[in-house]
């Protein structure tokens, strides 16, 4: 019998060599999730039950088909570190500046047309006990972001600026992982007082209007199972990520007062940069750049009975600056490396 | 913010490795970035024995 509360989960901040290939330098940090559940295995079992012929509609056969371990969620709160993880593994180009702390870590979404089609991907660990008597202790190669998301919200505490990732895992695993997982990291969080917000021009947070902003990218990945991928145990893995149509998406709600330009702006179909800083002292920072943000609805409503204009930007291409870039420092080094 | 200047090398998509001096990230990486530059690590090459080099 073990306790959830005795899990051990160490993210891989490290770039694989490839998706079946570790790091040439492995590099993990003991995570601490706020979303309370392990990564469950998921295989899939193929059955003869649709065919007929056998003179019943019972299955008499099963088969291996292949690993689905679908998407988990990691939930930290906003610091540097998981900043930088989030947005360099979710957008794939990352330049690292600084041959001392604080290192600098500007990110681009990946171009295909010189990238490729596959972000880098990182490793994932997950034990209970590990040692002689473990009662899990896997190690998952060939992670991918197949999205992300920050939230950041009125109000006090660490979890005024949450960072959400969604990963997806090729079904390659070790076990047991042979990795020590290595003491609690320190995370340089940031939480929404330290809030900068300025959209087309607005400074909202100068204006005392912020109410809530929650944005995020999405990748949408292909189905990575294809002719000559690895198995594992007998069952397919996907031997590759490879981005789909990727949907970066801004929301954000403001309070509505007279000189609130978000429905004159609407219909005048107006852009601008929509630049979004967030600080934990001075070496740990994120400074993200919507290059082209547009609006596409402005709503006006209520947040505890003030009026609120609630708003789905549309960020937008720009030719030279792209849709999205993220400068973040960290203490931290060799993240996304 | 990063305020202090540093040197990055930078490949184009043609393969060309150029020095790229960062001031502003924003400003000189960005567009490079977003054209399909990537970075490289240039290790230089100190010979073991600079007699026998010569």
């Amino acid at each position: 019998m073990a306790n959830l509360n005795e899990l051990l989960i160490a993210l891989g901040y490290a770039v694989q060599a490839s998706i079946s290939a570790p790091p040439a330098t492995p590099a993990f940090w003991r995570l601490p999730n706020l979303n309370k559940k392990p990564w469950a295995q998921h295989v899939v079992i193929d059955d003869d039950r649709a065919e007929i012929g056998k003179s019943h509609e019972f299955e008499t056969q099963q088969y291996k088909s292949h690993y689905d371990n679908g998407v988990y969620t990691v939930e930290r709160p906003a610091s540097s570190e998981i900043l930088a993880h989030a947005l360099g593994f979710g957008l794939g180009a990352v330049v690292k500046t600084g041959s001392a702390a604080p290192y600098t870590y500007t990110i681009t979404p990946i171009n295909p047309a010189t990238s490729g089609l596959e972000l880098p991907y990182f490793q994932f660990v997950q034990q209970i006990r590990p040692g002689g008597s473990a009662v899990l202790d896997q190690l998952f190669n060939g992670c991918a972001m197949k999205g992300w998301k920050l939230s950041v919200k009125q109000g006090p505490g660490r979890l005024s600026a949450v960072v959400t990732e969604d990963i997806v895992h090729s079904g390659l695993y070790t076990t047991p992982s042979g990795i020590t997982v290595p003491a609690p990291a320190t995370w340089h969080e940031m939480q929404s007082p330290s809030l900068t917000l300025t959209i087309e021009g607005v400074d909202y947070v100068g204006s005392k209007n912020f109410v809530s902003l929650d944005m995020g990218w999405d990748n949408n990945f292909r189905p990575g199972f294809f002719p000559g991928a690895s198995l594992q145990d007998g069952f397919a893995t996907q031997g590759r990520f490879e981005i789909g149509d990727r949907t970066p998406t801004f929301n954000f709600v403001a309070r509505y007062a007279n000189g609130s330009l978000e429905l004159t702006k609407l219909l005048a179909l107006t852009t601008g940069t929509a630049v979004v800083g967030l600080t934990s002292g001075a070496n740990d920072t994120l400074a993200a750049t919507w290059q082209k943000m547009s609006f596409k609805v402005a709503q006006l409503g209520d947040v505890d009975g003030i009026i609120t204009v609630s708003v789905t930007g549309g960020p937008m291409y720009d030719n030279t600056l792209g849709v999205l870039s993220c400068v973040v420092t960290s203490t931290q080094n060799l993240i996304c490396q | 913010m990063q305020s202090k200047t540093t040197v990055v090398f930078m490949r184009s998509p043609e393969g060309d490795v150029k020095e790229v001096t960062v001031t502003d990230p924003n400003k000189d990486l960005v567009p490079l970035m977003v054209a399909g530059y990537c970075q490289v690590f240039v290790v230089e090459h100190t010979p073991a024995n600079p007699a026998q080099e010569k």
